[in-house]
């Protein structure tokens, strides 16, 4: 296969709109499709109280969402919180517009309940917008910033 | 097990954890993050003299020597909103060490999400850190600091916050940092093992039987906005649940006033 049709993409579509899926990823030889549900977050339903803690699942895993509008990545909120732009009050930013991130970076910092995460970018490229304003709730999910990956 | 008598009741140090406890740091959570990728287990640092000893958000924490500094570092498994609610564990076992070494309950009272107030007046703090993104996190950092010997002024804390107040001051026992380290390591053990097994509803339910202002007006405020209401409870996901007139409100991150 060298490529898809748009008939090919419509049935995908039509297959994921049927299944219990929110995204899905494919690559066959030099083609890499992603697809994700719009309005596709995690869900909500919480683990049965006398479930035991499920193992992390590896982060390799865990692709950050991506859209494929041709905007590049987003790189989504890991947890709930005040999303802060900057290690501290008055400090320069972790990140602005046109900077290079690979996917260890730290792009900002989520607080909640007196946690303060550093979120990493998940995806290595360069920075085109920052999306969640500065000391502003975020939700679970909600897309930081845009990397348009290398 | 490394067996330690303190006053006459046996410490047990736990199984599973490291020890390290260092003349001086800059500060105890930089320090982990330093060792954080060679750790084998959770391990705790505690620290006699930090000298660069920070707060929330990059604010100073003063930390007058006699005091403790500790940091716990660990690499969980699970989600970032599940190391948040290790604020919670961490804050019933901060309570459950001083119950331990002081032999009383009274005036003690824990204040969401996890400040101790002893008498009203705020004997200790905890800072959590966590790097990572939605694949998980590579370490959880939970820094501890325990007015045992000395509080800070009034005036060097921030304005509107809860006078801070000593352990000696209030009730004239004095413990070392290394004493106190000891009876928060099994503390916090024991609440971080039925945290893996049981899920947060039992660490919810201590937290609760152990919070102040309870069923009172109480205001929590973000950088952005602020909600005046009753304090109802905290609810499965750890966040605040205030009454107010507009409805019931359930808050995840901000700073608690009373």
């Amino acid at each position: 296969m060298t490529g898809l049709t748009r008939d090919d993409i419509d049935h995908i579509l039509k297959l994921i709109d049927g299944s219990d899926f929110d995204s899905l990823k494919l690559e066959t030889g030099d083609l890499k499709l992603e697809l994700r549900r719009k309005g596709a977050g995690p869900a909500t339903a919480a683990p049965a109280p006398s479930a035991p803690a499920a193992p992390a699942a590896p982060a390799a895993t865990v692709p950050a969402p991506v859209v494929a509008s041709g905007g590049g990545s987003e790189v989504p909120a890991p947890l709930l919180g005040t999303f802060y732009h900057a290690p501290k009050p008055g400090a320069a930013p972790f990140i602005k517009v046109g900077d290079t991130v690979t996917e260890d970076s730290v792009i900002g910092i989520i607080e909640v309940m007196k946690l303060m995460n550093q979120v990493t970018a998940g995806v290595a490229g360069t920075v085109t917008e920052i999306l969640a304003p500065n000391g502003e709730l975020v939700e679970h999910g909600q897309a930081l910033i845009k990397v348009q990956p290398v | 097990m490394k067996e330690k008598k303190q006053g006459t009741r046996a410490m047990a140090w736990p199984e599973g954890y490291g020890r390290r406890v260092l003349a001086e740091v800059d500060s105890t959570n930089a320090e982990a993050v330093r060792i954080a990728g060679g750790l084998a287990g959770p391990e705790w640092i505690c620290a006699l003299r930090q000298t660069a000893a920070r707060g929330r958000r990059g604010r100073a924490w003063v930390n007058p020597e006699g005091n403790f500094a500790a940091t716990l570092v660990m690499r969980p498994s699970g989600t970032p909103a599940d190391a948040a609610l290790r604020s919670f564990v961490a804050s019933l076992a901060l309570f459950d060490a001083f119950v331990a070494l002081t032999g009383r309950t009274d005036g003690l009272s824990l204040k969401w999400p996890n400040d101790v107030l002893l008498n009203g007046g705020k004997v200790a703090g905890i800072l959590l850190e966590s790097v990572g993104g939605a694949g998980g996190l590579s370490h959880l950092a939970i820094g501890i600091g325990v007015n045992l010997r000395a509080a800070p002024s009034v005036a060097e804390v921030e304005t509107g916050a809860v006078r801070p107040v000593s352990l000696l001051d209030e009730t004239g026992i004095a413990v070392t940092p290394e004493d106190f380290l000891d009876a928060l390591a099994e503390a916090f053990a024991t609440h971080e093992a039925r945290f893996a097994t049981y899920r947060f509803a039992p660490i919810r339910e201590a937290w609760l039987a152990r919070a102040a202002r309870l069923g009172e007006e109480i205001t929590a405020r973000t950088g952005t906005s602020e909600t005046r209401g009753r304090f109802e409870t905290v609810d499965g996901q750890g966040n605040l649940v205030l009454k107010t007139a507009g409805g019931r409100v359930a808050i995840a991150a901000a700073d608690v006033f009373f």
